[in-house]
């Protein structure tokens, strides 16, 4: 290997990485972090990262990578790094899922206008034969039409009520997202929240209204009693 | 094709408000359920103006999804590469008597329309039997009133068989004595048997109906012998002979 002395500065490494790496301090403060790990805490809180550390840290001073699948909300993570030298601070570093891409993103030509209400009472409406529980909707009023693929969506939205089968009461929220965007072909989009709500949620539709979902660059994020579907609101 | 929607049951009053729901938009629909529940009449509601192609003619259903936009394809389980075949960009309504596998009903349909039978849905057999006698009487240019109590209800194949029990009634109900009389011709000549009992046979059959009408009429063996001009015991030997348990009322 060249002796020649390396001058590059590791932090910017560390900084511009596309997994989030936190450093805490021996009462859990935080010290620093990179930009993903910005995003990341937005949806989960640093309590549950440090004690994520302590958790995976190796037995003495030194570093560790465990194979672990992780979930906080939109992000996965396949496997960590913690590493310590000190009694004073520890680091984690997360290594997000790659993202394998849908097998066929639907264009946004594809797409038509759509009133979203009028899919909404179409979903509900065969959903509820089947799952004989009181529909709730708490939805904003004054949503525009906006480009959808219909059958792509109803699809999702079908197999998601069908997944709270036993719940007695289900509750429909949608409104829109302040100050956050989702990129749909290099443009940024204003994001829908679509969020159900019930007693019971099976999981094993999960895979598929996933997939379906990416195809259609909606983003979904699933909980025991709980189904989110982040739109794209391309006007 | 009889185009309009007969049902009062809850059950089909959700489908009513599917078809309205998912007509206009661009979401393919499976229709599933036995024969005769009304999914074709279903399919042709949500898209008047599709082409309609058969599952059992699969260069006929390619064809279509080469040259048209809209397609409603019938007996879908029928369909042989229905996995292998590019749906995208169409409409699609499709109806299917059997189960299909999940993943084909994930990969191209939006939503499913279950129809329940006839036998889950009584309420709409009266009016479905009064709409069928109205199209019959329309159809056969009969006038005046028609007794709809006399229909022998047959739900067997849900709305195909009703019509079919409600047409007959009604044909029998305004027959007159010649078309009868060429009917009957008509059914002992292409039923002759081989063997020499032909006559036996066909005056049984005979027999049968003239006991049958009599005590539809008359209800008790005591009248029916008064009315048909025989001797009771006559009367009750024969109802032995053919068979009949008949109870007076």
């Amino acid at each position: 290997m060249n002796k020649q002395p390396i001058t590059i500065n590791y932090q910017n490494w560390l900084e511009y990485d596309y997994n989030p790496f936190f450093v805490f301090g021996k009462h859990g403060e935080m010290l620093t972090l990179n930009q993903p790990a910005q995003f990341l805490i937005s949806k989960v809180d640093p309590k549950t990262l440090y004690e994520l550390a302590i958790a995976y840290a190796s037995r003495d001073f030194g570093y560790k990578t465990t194979i672990i699948d992780l979930k906080f909300d939109v992000f996965s993570f396949f496997a960590l790094t913690v590493g310590y030298e000190s009694e004073d601070e520890i680091g984690i570093k997360l290594y997000q899922t790659p993202y394998l891409g849908p097998k066929k993103v639907i264009s946004i030509k594809e797409c038509e206008f759509t009133n979203i209400y009028h899919l909404l009472d179409l979903c509900i409406a065969t959903a509820t034969p089947r799952l004989k529980a009181d529909f709730k909707k708490d939805i904003d009023p004054a949503l525009p039409d906006f480009k959808l693929s219909q059958n792509e969506f109803v699809k999702v939205l079908t197999r998601t009520y069908e997944s709270f089968e036993g719940s007695k009461e289900i509750t429909t929220e949608l409104k829109l997202k302040t100050g956050e965007f989702l990129q749909v072909t290099g443009k940024r989009f204003q994001i829908l929240k679509l969020k159900v709500t019930g007693e019971n949620r099976a999981t094993s539709k999960d895979a598929l209204i996933e997939e379906i979902s990416s195809n259609i660059n909606v983003f979904t994020n699933f909980n025991e009693k709980e189904a989110v579907l982040n739109i794209p609101l391309i006007l | 094709m009889d185009n309009e929607f007969v049902a009062s049951s809850p059950q089909m009053q959700e489908v009513k408000k599917l078809i309205s729901l998912v007509r206009g938009i661009s979401v393919n629909t499976i229709i599933m359920g036995d024969e005769g529940v009304g999914k074709s009449l279903v399919a042709r509601l949500i898209m008047p103006n599709a082409i309609v192609v058969y599952g059992d003619k699969p260069e006929d259903v390619l064809k279509a999804l080469k040259n048209f936009d809209e397609i409603i394809i019938e007996d879908f389980e029928r369909l042989p590469n229905s996995d292998s075949l590019y749906m995208d960009g169409k409409k699609i309504v499709a109806t299917s008597k059997k189960r299909i596998k999940d993943s084909t009903l994930d990969r191209i349909f939006g939503i499913k329309i279950d129809m329940a039978p006839l036998v889950e849905r009584a309420e709409d057999v009266p009016v479905l039997i009064k709409h069928f006698f109205s199209k019959a009487k329309k159809e056969l240019y009969i006038d005046g009133d028609i007794d709809m109590e006399g229909v022998a209800v047959d739900i067997s194949s849900n709305c195909h068989s009703l019509k079919r029990a409600c047409y007959h009634s009604i044909l029998c109900s305004n027959i007159s004595k010649d078309q009868l009389g060429s009917m009957m011709e008509e059914y002992f000549y292409t039923h002759l048997g081989e063997s020499e009992d032909n006559y036996k046979i066909f005056l049984e059959l005979f027999d049968s109906s003239i006991i049958n009408a009599n005590h539809r009429k008359f209800k008790s063996q005591l009248m029916m012998s008064y009315k048909m001009g025989i001797n009771r015991n006559t009367l009750r030997k024969k109802i032995l002979q053919l068979g009949k348990k008949l109870t007076d009322e």
